[in-house]
């Protein structure tokens, strides 16, 4: 019986975050939601390590950077994928610039279909 | 301590960035690749097919579709992309990169700027990055300069 590879996933979306950890959970990862830095961050703490990380860019009024500056701190390296469906003061190609800069390993652009989440989270997992 | 810094130091920091940024832009011919043009060879070489349509790459630009349209239009002509109609919508059209495409990003004036870059010491273009990082997220990225019309042929 292999252990199941443990992905935080990071989404202020409640709908959006659901829908995305049922798929990775039926695609027999474990999962364990967040919906902001502060929750994420505690999660690290008392959830972690974790294989992957995948995270919106936007969180509420502010940025998954400092989860992704908290994963690069760890001596383990989780890789990253970051989500992101725009936003108004920033165009997604500056979006993912700063999730490259930030340690992402693949940035997706919201809506994205379930094949392509899936594909992304293969390749990081065996980056 | 809000204004410690400078103004006239502040002002020529960013006189030398704009200089730096117009040096690996060298030629402004219209027979040269124009920085509109590399976005999207660029976004071509690292997007799933499904993503490779001008409504998209307008909306990950932040930009309206006509200045996407006629910057591919101009690629095109100049053999650096193809362009396949969709089977699902005869409306739409997928864009591909030529080999002649792929083999222009290798000369991407990005990778002659990171090569400049990577002559400084390690800590100075961790700095570098941090710095680009922070004006980014404070400052904004908003780019209405690809709506010009020089860039956008």
């Amino acid at each position: 019986m292999t252990i199941p590879k443990r992905i935080l996933l990071v989404e202020d979306d409640a709908a959006v975050c659901d829908l995305l950890a049922e798929f990775l959970t039926s695609q027999d990862f474990g999962v364990v939601q967040a919906s902001n830095v502060d929750t994420a961050l505690a999660a690290l703490g008392t959830d972690g390590p974790f294989d992957l990380a995948v995270l919106d860019f936007w969180l509420e009024d502010t940025t998954a950077i400092p989860i992704m500056d908290a994963l690069a701190s760890h001596g383990r390296r989780t890789p990253v994928i970051a989500i992101s469906g725009g936003n108004e003061i920033i165009d997604m190609e500056a979006v993912q610039a700063l999730s490259d800069i930030s340690g992402a390993v693949t940035f997706l652009q919201k809506p994205f279909a379930k094949e392509t989440l899936i594909d992304a989270v293969t390749a990081a997992l065996h980056a | 301590m809000e204004h410690d810094v400078d103004d006239k130091k502040l002002i020529a920091s960013i006189i030398l960035l704009e200089r730096f940024i117009r040096d690996i832009y060298p030629s402004r011919e219209s027979s040269a690749i124009q920085p509109l043009q590399w976005s999207i060879l660029r976004y071509l070489a690292r997007m799933p097919a499904d993503r490779c349509e001008v409504r998209f790459i307008a909306q990950f630009l932040g930009l309206t579709r006509a200045p996407v349209t006629r910057a591919v239009a101009k690629l095109e002509s100049r053999d650096l992309v193809y362009q396949r109609g969709n089977a699902d919508d005869a409306r739409t059209k997928t864009i591909f990169l030529t080999h002649a495409g792929q083999t222009a990003l290798e000369y991407d004036p990005v990778i002659d700027a990171v090569a400049r870059i990577r002559t400084l010491p390690v800590d100075t273009q961790q700095q570098f990055i941090n710095s680009v990082r922070s004006i980014a997220l404070e400052t904004g990225g908003k780019n209405s300069d690809y709506s010009k019309e020089d860039t956008a042929r």
